[in-house]
């Protein structure tokens, strides 16, 4: 293996997000970062900082005009998955990171109890339950078999 | 043991009532499918794999398999496609999923059952899908039919537009939602739990709608039983740490406290464990009110994350300590440990983004000792290790991380865990090994002048060739479409599909079998079997045609395509600069060799045909000029430049095995294996060596026949007078090989000749023992048989079963009639041994008895007896000469001839003193 460089610049980090940004999240930080620039740019007096904030600018620019449309992001993301995978990235079960999940697990989790107090509560969905014995439809041919 | 004991059975394993279910209802669909195939067979065979496919603990692929059967045989029973969905979801196969649940809302447009479903998948799916799935929902908890059928349109207008949606919903979804913005509910509920389901959904997202869910909850209080759900949708607030103070008024607005039911007895508790403020006596009471029953362990857990976790004011050994307090019985739970690697987690980040490395280290490092398998656990240790240790001390971390990858993979026996970290980590790999040399926003094709750095620095180069490949198999993988998993066109014949199928399967052995990961075998057999999968859908014309995945999988096909494009002329271009340097003087060293044959390795693992067709496609060559017999032709120029020059034994060996290495692929003509001959040579490696010597003259010797009588050549092929020169020379080398393997002494005996006996029984021993090893070395076969020759009769016998043997199989007709001209000339000799030997025999003789009579040592007496002896011996000596005349023997004449005078010279002075 070789030197890694953790510092190498993606459109993400340009615009200071993460890599699971949404479309708004990303609208408002370029809009952000666009208006502190601009506004920097207006009383800037050196020539080389001048420069350097119009690059920012540009990098900046570019970074929201690709992020903000989807295909063009999904092929960036595509070509460049390794920049985001250089990241620290959550390592707690999803119950910690998703709202979704843990939403889900806590209603499992309080059916359980509360079955257990006498007091038994339906599944959020079928994709909790496992007894269709109710969708059944009788077939006279099959039960027949089934019985024999 | 008495008489009337019952003999001791064993205990029967108990059968579920699922499994004696299924036993009865697969013979049934046997009984089935023997009847004559009418309406009432298929209706019945429908019902029979249906409830097949819905049985408790009936596997997932084997549900789903049952399922689809039953909606073949029954196709106009929603509840098939239903729960073929469902099926599909707890696959994790939500496109699919989505597909079965619209096919049941043809058949049965009003189930809001189906619609909660497939909001369900459709939020598991990206933002555009997930949109929708949120509208259903909207539309669900309102109970409106109308809206309902409205998403339903947007979302089969979504599926059709697919690849062209921009990511935000479809334009008739948004002016449905200016236009109905305030919508009260207007509609029925008739699937309770679509809006305990609506809710869960609004408030997992980062900014719910509180005054929505308040109504909600408010109407959910109100309706009689509905206490029940109202405090359970309070219970699921007070997972968010910060909803304490709205869930506590909206239970004292609905009077939810009041009731004396379970889930109010529950909320009232967990309320009163917000009162608490010291971390210590919430653990405590939390651990209490857990282990009597009175809550979740999952609900505590949550609560205490949240209050007392990463995002308190808890420093991280407090935090850590403070879960220790819990009871025993708690820690020991499953739960309870993801808690806790959460904090760790929780409190590793926040170090990590305030640069505190070693703190992020040292917290990282409990995690995994909670979960040696976590991969991003390995992964964020291999990064904050990045900036702590040295690369020796990192790459480590990073080959634990990326071998965690297909570990899990291969554990799961899913080779689609983790491929899109495999992906992204070694085309990151590959991009961070290229960047220190070549700029990373242009290809690396274009930058020529950036290669002799990249090139000289080995680990960088190394990194890129072996990361890129593995970047490679990996995308091909991932892809669905069995012709995009395999990397050819649509209408490519069998052909093309079977070559691109090996290509892929050498690619996946050559660049992972050996990896020393823990189960990249089972790794490699998924990835082979998944390679063989695609080629047999492929070459499935039906299943071609049909293929679901084609369309939206093909631009990122045509991605990878041009990836490797550029890749290919990247690794001519390294080629050409490595002939450059050769043409300017320049001598490669022997890792420069072995990495020009890495590169021609990596080339070679595409479909050389494939590459071939897309390089013309892309105006890179033209239909004359196949690029991949250009690489062939610079590595075997690379490789041969200097290899008739002296270089020390481990060029020689590096320049050996990148020839090997690249054996598969080199052209098997005579020149090539004339040049492997000298590199083995070189090498030491004379039996290697002399094998393929003989191979190929042997070859030669074939060709040399096969040769058209009007002596015209194909291109490309040697001519007759290089092809004698080449086999000449290798015949030649042959005795060289075999003296070259003997040790010093013996050699130089062969090459110096024998002097005394002596030296002829030790240059027969060498010579024997030589011929074991190289038996059809032939100037080491006439010196045997010439030095045998010297051995008398014995000798003379083996010599002679040799060269008869020898010239059966001689290697030319030069060297087959010097074999059987010494051979004649042996038999000759053969004949006059006998005759020679009795002449010899019968001179001694006479000198013998002659010697004794004048030693007095014979005991005679008498003249008589004397004259006799004497009279003997001459005529002995007589027919000794005579015998040696007759076979030619002028010395053994001439010595009998001098022993006749003396012994007549004898019995004359006798004679004469009578």
């Amino acid at each position: 293996m070789f030197i890694i460089d953790l510092g190498t610049p993606s459109h993400y980090t340009t615009l200071g997000i993460l890599p699971n940004a949404t479309v708004m999240e990303i609208g408002e930080a370029r809009s952000k970062l666009q208006t502190s620039i601009k506004n920097k740019l207006k009383t800037v007096q050196d020539e080389k900082e001048k420069t350097e904030l119009e690059d920012q600018l540009k990098a900046v620019n570019a970074a929201g005009e690709v992020l903000s449309r989807p295909e063009k992001r999904k092929e960036y993301d595509r070509l460049n998955r390794h920049l985001q995978f250089f990241m620290v990235r959550p390592a707690a079960a999803p119950v910690f990171t998703s709202k979704l999940e843990r939403l889900f697990l806590l209603h499992r989790a309080l059916r359980e109890d509360l079955t257990k107090m006498g007091c038994p509560i339906q599944p959020l969905s079928d994709l909790d339950h496992d007894d269709f014995s109710t969708d059944e439809t009788p077939n006279r041919l099959l039960d027949n078999l089934l019985s024999a | 043991m008495s008489q009337t004991a019952k003999p001791r059975t064993e205990p029967k394993p108990e059968i579920s009532a699922a499994a004696v279910k299924r036993e009865k209802i697969l013979a049934a669909i046997q009984s089935l499918e023997e009847r004559p195939m009418q309406v009432e067979t298929l209706i019945a065979l429908g019902e029979a794999y249906f409830r097949l496919g819905t049985l408790p603990d009936a596997e997932l692929a084997d549900a789903a398999k049952a399922l689809r059967q039953a909606a073949k045989y029954d196709p106009y029973s929603p509840k098939m496609h239903f729960h073929l969905g469902r099926v599909l979801w707890l696959s994790g196969d939500f496109p699919g999923a989505v597909r079965a649940f619209q096919e049941t809302l043809k058949l049965a447009p009003q189930s809001q059952r189906t619609y909660l479903h497939l909001a369900l998948a459709l939020i598991e799916m990206e933002d555009a899908e997930r949109e929708i799935g949120r509208a259903i929902l909207d539309a669900l908890s309102r109970g409106s039919d109308a809206e309902l059928l409205e998403q339903r349109g947007v979302l089969d207008e979504h599926m059709r537009n697919r690849e062209k949606a921009d990511g935000k919903p479809p334009a008739s979804q948004r002016r449905k939602k200016r236009e109905n913005g305030n919508e009260k509910n207007n509609g029925e509920l008739r699937w309770a739990s679509a809006r305990l389901v609506w809710i869960v959904d609004q408030l997992a997202r980062p900014a719910p709608n509180m005054r929505a869910v308040s109504r909600v909850f408010t109407d959910l209080a109100g309706k009689n039983g509905g206490g029940t759900d109202a405090a359970i949708v309070a219970l699921l607030m007070l997972a968010d740490a910060d909803a304490c103070g709205s869930v506590k008024a909206l239970c004292a607005e609905n009077h939810l406290l009041d009731a004396d039911a379970p889930p109010a007895k529950m909320l009232a508790k967990v309320l009163n464990l917000f009162e608490v403020e010291d971390p210590a006596v919430f653990v405590e009471q939390a651990g209490e009110a857990v282990l009597a029953g009175a809550l979740p362990l999952a609900l505590a857990g949550f609560i205490h994350y949240n209050r007392f976790g990463p995002k308190s004011q808890l420093k991280a050994p407090e935090a850590v300590r403070l879960l220790d307090r819990y009871p025993e019985q708690i820690q020991r739970d499953p739960f309870f440990t993801e808690l806790r690697l959460a904090v760790l987690d929780g409190y590793a980040y926040s170090a990590y983004t305030a640069r505190r490395y070693n703190n992020a280290h040292l917290l990282w490092e409990s995690a995994r000792e909670l979960d040696s398998n976590r991969v991003d656990v390995a992964h964020n240790l291999a990064l904050v290790s990045t900036y702590l240790t040295s690369v020796d001390d990192y790459q480590r971390d990073w080959q634990r991380a990326i071998e965690l990858r297909y570990q899990l993979a291969a554990a799961l026996e899913d080779i689609e865990s983790y491929s899109q970290d495999r992906i992204a980590i070694h085309q990151g790999f590959t991009r961070q090994s290229m960047t220190r040399h070549c700029d990373p926003s242009a290809p690396v094709s274009t930058q020529d002048d950036a290669y002799p750095k990249f090139i000289a620095d080995r680990t960088s180069i190394a990194t890129w060739l072996e990361e890129w490949d593995l970047y490679y198999i990996n995308s091909r993988l991932q892809f669905r479409s069995p012709v995009h998993r395999l990397g050819v066109a649509r209408d490519a014949s069998p052909e093309e599909i079977e070559e691109a199928r090996a290509a892929l399967g050498k690619m996946i052995d050559a660049s992972l079998h050996a990896k020393p990961w823990a189960g990249i075998k089972v790794f490699c057999e998924l990835a082979n079997e998944r390679v063989k999968q695609a080629a047999e859908l492929a070459l499935d014309d039906l299943e071609r045609g049909r293929d679901p995945y084609y369309n939206a999988e093909k631009s990122q096909a045509e991605s990878l395509a041009n990836e490797v494009l550029e890749r290919s002329i990247t690794l001519i271009k390294m080629l050409q600069y490595f002939l450059k340097e050769l043409q300017e003087g320049r001598s490669l060293t022997g890792s420069e060799m072995r990495l020009a044959a890495d590169m021609v390795r990596s080339y070679m693992l595409f479909p050389r045909d494939f590459l071939h067709k897309l390089q013309l496609s892309k105006g890179i060559t033209d239909e004359e000029h196949r690029l991949d017999e250009v690489v062939l032709n610079y590595i075997t120029n690379i490789l041969l430049a200097g290899s008739d020059q002296e270089e020390s034994e481990s060029a020689s060996k590096e320049r050996m095995n990148a020839f090997e290495s690249l054996s598969p692929y080199l052209p098997d003509t005579p020149q090539i294996q004339v040049a492997r001959i000298r590199m083995l040579s070189a090498a030491k490696e004379y039996r290697k060596a002399y094998d393929l010597s003989v191979k190929t003259i042997l070859r030669i010797n074939a060709m040399e026949q096969s040769a058209p009588e009007d002596g015209a050549e194909k291109e490309g092929e040697e001519t007759p007078e290089n092809l004698k020169a080449l086999k000449e020379n290798l015949i030649s080398s042959l005795d060289h090989f075999a003296v070259s393997s003997m040790n010093k002494d013996d050699a130089a005996l062969v090459r110096n000749g024998a002097r005394t006996m002596e030296d002829v029984q030790r240059l027969v021993k060498a010579l024997r023992k030589a011929l074991i090893d190289f038996p059809r070395a032939e100037q080491i076969i006439l010196a045997l048989a010439m030095n045998l020759s010297h051995l008398g009769e014995d000798g003379i016998k083996e010599a002679m079963a040799l060269l008869e043997k020898a010239s059966e199989q001689a290697l030319t007709e030069k060297s087959r009639l010097e074999m059987v001209k010494m051979l004649g000339n042996l038999r000759t000799e053969q004949k006059k041994a006998g005759p020679r030997a009795e002449a010899i025999r019968l001179v001694k003789g006479a000198v013998d008895s002659v010697q004794k009579l004048q030693s007095n040592a014979a005991g005679v007496q008498s003249q008589d007896d004397i004259r006799a002896i004497l009279e003997q011996a001459i005529a002995d000596v007589e027919r000794g000469i005579e015998l040696a005349e007759e076979i030619g023997d002028n010395d053994l004449k001439k010595q009998a001839e001098g022993v006749l005078s003396q012994m007549r010279t004898a019995l004359s002075n006798f004679n004469r003193r009578r």
